[in-house]
């Protein structure tokens, strides 16, 4: 399973990259109004045009005063009626029939169900509730100017701020009423998806510790467990496609049977603990990063085994009130063999905890041998009492995992990699502390909560253009915003040169001669000059649009938490919320002035 | 007035689009009826031309009402999803998202499903690349698994496809059995009785492929797979592409000498093994018997080469018979008509030739001094020169012929296996390399004395076995047993001795290898037909997880 979503630190992210959004708006809002002045004065004059501006922005300010919520509310009364007059709701219908098919499409004999079930619901929910929000964001404002309804609104004593806030209410009103119903679908469709049953198959009475039975369930769902029983007459299976089953036994002697429960492991939402990760090379010596072994993906560096080289993780705020009984490490390395060996072992490596404070009594645990398992998680359980070496003699004795954490509440954890020439490969956020499982429901929720947000900013910005554009216009442009947003990272990546083949002059030509993107343009001087010269312009054109619009992305990458079984963080979804409020308040002020200065009823 | 003009709009464009769905009609709608019934339609002009090109979806394989659905959804963009399945699938492999893969690869076949290169494309993908990502070797065989079983979908789409039955019996003999965890792979293969139920919808494995412990065996497996291949190719007589014939059909029967190999070299030393050789054999036999087209645009039969051989002897003696002793004369004109130097040195042995430049002139001169059949034909008399050209043209066509079958013969190593097979199954052989497997055991055990003794006993047979088939000493060679020799030298080695002069292999080592040196390596890999076609297969598993290229 790779999961390497990032959350930056809340206050990083504040006080760093969005108030520096934030400063940006304010100063194109003050760019804006520059315009405006400078439009009216080349029309009526200086003075004029300063008095216009001022009127309007007077006006502005009088709106909002007396703006008044029981209109808004009636303006958003009336988009609903006129949405469910438009039939929307066929949407909801549209999601189920999805639904009822996905099985054709559906993968069934995945390794892990779950995650491609939930992906799917998240995703097609995604689509369905933009694309709606769209249609109705888009046309809506539109229609009504052009059958001149918008008369009888207008000529009542109901101001632009109410008209667009009222219409953006109502849309978000209906696309959460589709919303609600499509996420508690989706809930029993991947519950009864993945719900299945097994009963034993072949089964053997054995003697090897507490062990009393072994033995195979049938093959159901594509899939078969082996199974264990143990004297107390508790038992369990091996985990295949990411889950396991308890087994109980009923009965005694021939006429026993075993049980088999439902599915435990598919839908969780664990709360993972992140920590720090740093480097030391094979001499000992600090490192920036471990080594590449030639993967096309640098996301994962690997350190060497036999070696002095090590990967460690600081961890804070590791008390014994929150962790009572020890410490759930969650692994997910890589292994990188140099020669094939025993294939049929696992490489062996081992995890020291460290107390980061160098003049602590007890420096470091036992080292804690273990065999690295590669695309599952490997649950390491480290335990309250464990075997800790003594700084001042040298010695192993029993000791208190707490004694190895320092006075802020930080632990470091080390890995190596045992055997000679193999590797290990990690990330940051390969090796985490499994604080605990959270609901999965409310976790499915938060994954909502983000397909939501992304309704109401494409809702906001359908608005704000369908006050100045014909509604097919309104709708592509609103299409744009959000296709250049979810694509931002790439065109970004375009805009500053990240990728290679040039800007997309450049890249157009490319395509058409059919010219390599490594070599230089096989044009001439001159010819390659103009061409770049569009491109200049086109990628800072790029830089500043991927600047303004929401990475739409990066909202959908919420659903990734859901599908891959993690809970989706306070800290992420609160960003989420703040950028998408920040977005929806500037879309409905321009919507507003664009509304305001649109002389409709004239 | 405009409401009216607005009207006659609307039914002009009506009847424009009414008209152009006549020809739409015509040219493309579908045949109806029985055909040979009178009554039946064979359809427009290009049903039918998909029904004589067997173009039709129906005529390629089996439809997929999920395929076909996704298909209508892309709205004619078919070639645009599929370009964007086909990355996101590259990115999800590079990025070790293997659920998120197999997810796109589904998808991208059901928009493709008669495109036989994204079935081979992306089986090999998961078979030879994804699985090798994994350390674990359960995880490596699951996807291996997985790699087959996809390809076994896409034998159902597409079922005038040789290729594609043809692959699915490489992938199950070729990484099942030659990849580097074949030990295990093979005995998770024999134990995997869920996926033998899925390879049972299409071959026969609980009845023909049980190996000799009654477990499917994924050499004999494969061999099936190869046969209904071969099926294709003769019941729907359809051309096999991307693949000479003659190696086309040979995988079927060195299936099942792999089999045999591999069997030996698991310890099942016995009738068994000595059975399984024998089928081999046969099934080479049968092999040979084949007719194979060729470049040349003739058919040939790889046992056919000795029996043209023959007849272009018996031909060219015919020939001599009808013109005594012309062929010498002709000769000794073309002697004669040499330089003197080139003569000096043709008078010469090889032995007696100094310095280059008198090679070259003897080599020349024996070029220049062959006489063939139709030189024969040429000087004879003529009132015997008419049958005398017919003799020699036949003589000539038989040796082509002879030659093109050696040549065909040579690919595909014919001699080597055919002689292997023969001796393979002999007791004796059988014999010899149970004595080899019991030493190698006894030398793990760090029992020297009794390896050595085992070894001896190998030796002993071996030493008969090429007594009474000399003709293997240019053949069978080329097998492990060097391999086995140079583990016997080493044995030798660690007990301070030496070879013994009297080593019944001698001639054998001296022939293939540097018995001084007891540290030589093993033959290059080309001298060993099995390892030279492990090579050449796509899976040249490398010891580190190193990507290898789609076939």
């Amino acid at each position: 399973m790779t999961f390497d979503q990032v959350i930056p630190d809340f206050g990083e992210w504040l006080f760093g990259g969005f108030l520096l959004s934030l400063i940006r708006v304010a100063l194109l809002i003050a760019g804006g109004v520059l315009l405006g002045f400078l439009v009216a004065s080349a029309r009526r004059g200086p003075v004029e045009g300063f008095y216009s501006v001022a009127k309007v922005i007077s006006s502005s300010v009088n709106d909002l005063v007396n703006w008044s919520l029981f209109r808004t509310m009636a303006m958003a009364k009336l988009a609903v009626q006129e949405s469910i007059r438009r039939l929307v709701l066929i949407v909801f219908v549209v999601f189920v029939v999805i639904l009822l098919f996905a099985g054709w499409y559906l993968d069934t004999q995945s390794e892990n169900p779950a995650k491609l079930y939930l992906s799917f619901v998240l995703t097609a929910s995604n689509f369905l509730v933009v694309l709606l929000a769209l249609f109705l964001s888009a046309f809506s404002l539109p229609a009504d100017i052009k059958n001149r309804t918008i008369y009888t609104v207008v000529t009542k004593p109901v101001r632009a701020w109410e008209i667009v806030l009222g219409r953006i209410l109502g849309f978000v009103t209906v696309g959460t009423m589709l919303l609600v119903p499509m996420g508690i679908v989706s809930y029993f469709f991947v519950q009864r998806g993945l719900s299945h049953d097994h009963a034993a198959e072949q089964v053997a009475a054995v003697s090897a510790g507490d062990v009393t039975h072994e033995g195979e369930t049938t093959f159901d769902s594509h899939h078969r467990h082996t199974f264990k029983m143990y004297d107390d007459g508790s038992g369990e299976t091996d985990v295949v496609r990411s889950h396991w089953h308890r087994v109980t036994k009923v009965g005694e002697g021939d006429s026993a049977t075993f049980e088999f429960g439902s599915p435990v492991g598919l839908l969780q939402a664990r709360v993972p603990i992140f920590g720090k990760l740093r480097f030391k090379d094979r001499a000992g010596a600090d490192a920036s990063e471990g080594i590449n072994v030639g993967s096309e993906w640098a996301y994962r560096t690997y350190i060497e085994g036999g070696s002095l080289a090590e990967a460690i993780w600081t961890f804070k705020d590791i008390t014994p009130e929150r962790y009572p009984d020890g410490l759930d490490l969650e692994l997910n390395l890589r292994v990188f063999r140099t020669y094939k060996g025993d294939m049929e072992k696992g490489i062996l490596g081992s995890i020291v905890l460290r107390n980061p404070n160098s003049s602590a009594k007890v420096r470091r645990s036992e080292a804690i041998i273990f065999n690295a398992k590669e695309f599952v998680l490997d649950k390491q359980t480290i335990p309250r009492n464990i075997r800790v070496v003594d700084n001042e003699d040298g010695r192993v004795r029993d000791g208190n995992l707490f004694d190895l954490v320092d006075d802020e509440g930080r632990l470091e954890v080390s890995i190596q990699c045992g055997e000679r020439s193999q590797y290990y490969g990690m990330a940051e956020n390969d090796v985490y502390i499994l604080d605990r499982e959270a609901p999965f429901v409310m976790n499915l929720a938060k994954g909502y909560a983000g397909i939501w947000l992304q309704m109401v900013m494409v809702t906001s910005f359908g608005v704000m253009f369908s006050t100045f554009l014909s509604g097919a216009v309104a709708m592509m442009a609103t299409l744009s915003s959000f296709v250049v947003g979810y694509f931002s990272n790439f065109i970004l990546e375009v805009a500053t040169g990240a990728k290679e083949g040039g800007g997309p002059a450049e890249s157009f030509l490319r395509i058409i001669t059919q010219q390599n993107v490594q070599v230089d343009l096989e044009i001439g001087k001159t010819p390659t000059s103009i061409i770049q010269g569009i491109d200049l312009v086109a990628m800072m054109l790029m830089q500043v649009m991927t600047g303004m619009l929401p990475d739409y992305a990066n909202f959908m990458g919420t659903t990734e938490y859901v599908a891959n079984g993690y809970n989706i963080d306070g800290t992420l979804m609160s960003m989420q919320l703040i950028t998408a409020f920040c977005y929806v308040l500037v879309a409905s002020l321009i919507a507003y002035y664009l509304l305001k200065t649109r002389e409709i009823a004239a | 007035m405009i409401q009216n003009a607005s009207f006659q709009r609307k039914v002009l464009y009506l009847g424009l689009i009414a008209l152009l769905l006549i020809p739409l009609y015509v040219i493309g709608h579908p045949a109806t009826g029985d055909p040979t019934q009178l009554n039946s339609s064979p359809g427009g002009q290009l049903a039918q031309l998909r029904s004589e090109y067997d173009l039709a979806p129906t005529e390629l394989g089996e439809i997929d009402p999920a395929s076909e659905s996704m298909k209508l959804a892309t709205l004619g963009m078919k070639g645009i999803a599929a370009n964007v399945l086909l990355m996101k699938a590259n990115h999800y492999k590079k990025t070790e998202e293997w659920e998120k893969l197999i997810g796109a690869v589904n998808q991208l076949v059901k928009l493709q499903p008669h495109f036989v290169k994204v079935w081979e494309y992306q089986s090999h993908n998961l078979t030879y690349n994804v699985s090798v990502e994994h350390d674990d070797f359960k995880f490596r065989y699951a996807w291996v698994k997985k790699g087959i079983e996809f390809l076994t979908k896409g034998v159902r789409y597409n079922r005038h496809e040789p290729k594609m039955p043809w692959t699915v019996g490489w992938y199950t003999g070729q990484k099942i059995g030659r990849a580097d965890e074949h030990k295990q792979f093979r005995r998770l293969f024999g134990d995997d009785k869920d996926f033998h139920l899925v390879l049972s919808q299409y071959v026969q494995i609980d009845t023909e492929a049980r190996g000799a412990d009654q477990r499917p065996d994924n050499w004999l497996t494969s061999r099936l797979w190869y046969e209904s291949a071969y099926d294709i190719v003769e019941t729907r007589d359809v051309p096999i592409r991307g693949k000479a014939p003659h190696i086309f059909y040979s995988d079927g029967p060195k299936a099942l000498m792999n089999y045999a190999h591999t069997i030996e070299t698991e310890g099942v030393l016995d009738e068994k093994a000595q059975y399984a050789w024998r089928r081999a054999g046969e099934s080479w036999d049968i092999y040979g018997n084949r007719v194979v087209p060729t470049s040349w645009g003739i058919r040939i039969r790889l046992n056919d080469e000795e029996a043209a051989r023959a007849e272009a002897e018996r031909l060219s003696d015919e020939l001599d018979k009808l013109v005594p002793g012309l062929r010498e004369k002709v000769k000794q004109d073309k002697i004669d008509a040499l330089p003197e130097l080139e003569r000096a040195a043709l008078a010469k042995s090889w032995e007696e030739i100094t310095g280059e430049l008198e090679g070259t002139r003897k080599f020349q001169a024996e070029h220049k001094t062959l006489v063939s059949n139709l030189d024969v034909a040429e000087a004879s008399p003529s009132e015997v020169r008419a049958r005398a050209f017919r003799l020699a043209k036949q003589a000539s066509d038989k040796e082509t012929e002879a030659t093109r079958i050696a040549a065909y013969r040579n690919n595909v190593n014919f001699n080597y296996w055919k002689a292997r097979c023969a001796v393979e199954q002999l007791p004796k052989t059988v014999n010899a390399r149970r004595h080899v497997f019991e030493a190698k055991r006894l030398r793990e055990e760090a029992d020297l004395d009794a390896a050595r003794k085992e070894f001896e006993l190998a030796w002993q047979d071996w030493g008969a076995i090429f007594q009474e088939h000399r003709e293997l000493v240019n053949e069978l060679t080329e097998d492990d047993l060097l391999e086995d020799i140079q583990e016997y030298i080493k044995l030798l080695g660690q007990l301070d001795e030496e070879l013994p002069p009297n080593f019944a292999l001698q001639e054998i080592l001296s022939k293939y290898m540097d018995a001084s040196a007891p540290n030589t390596e093993a033959p290059p890999a080309e001298a060993d037909p099995a390892k030279a076609e492990a090579a050449d297969a796509p899976d040249a598993t490398p010891a580190t997880p190193k990507e290898e290229p789609a076939p």
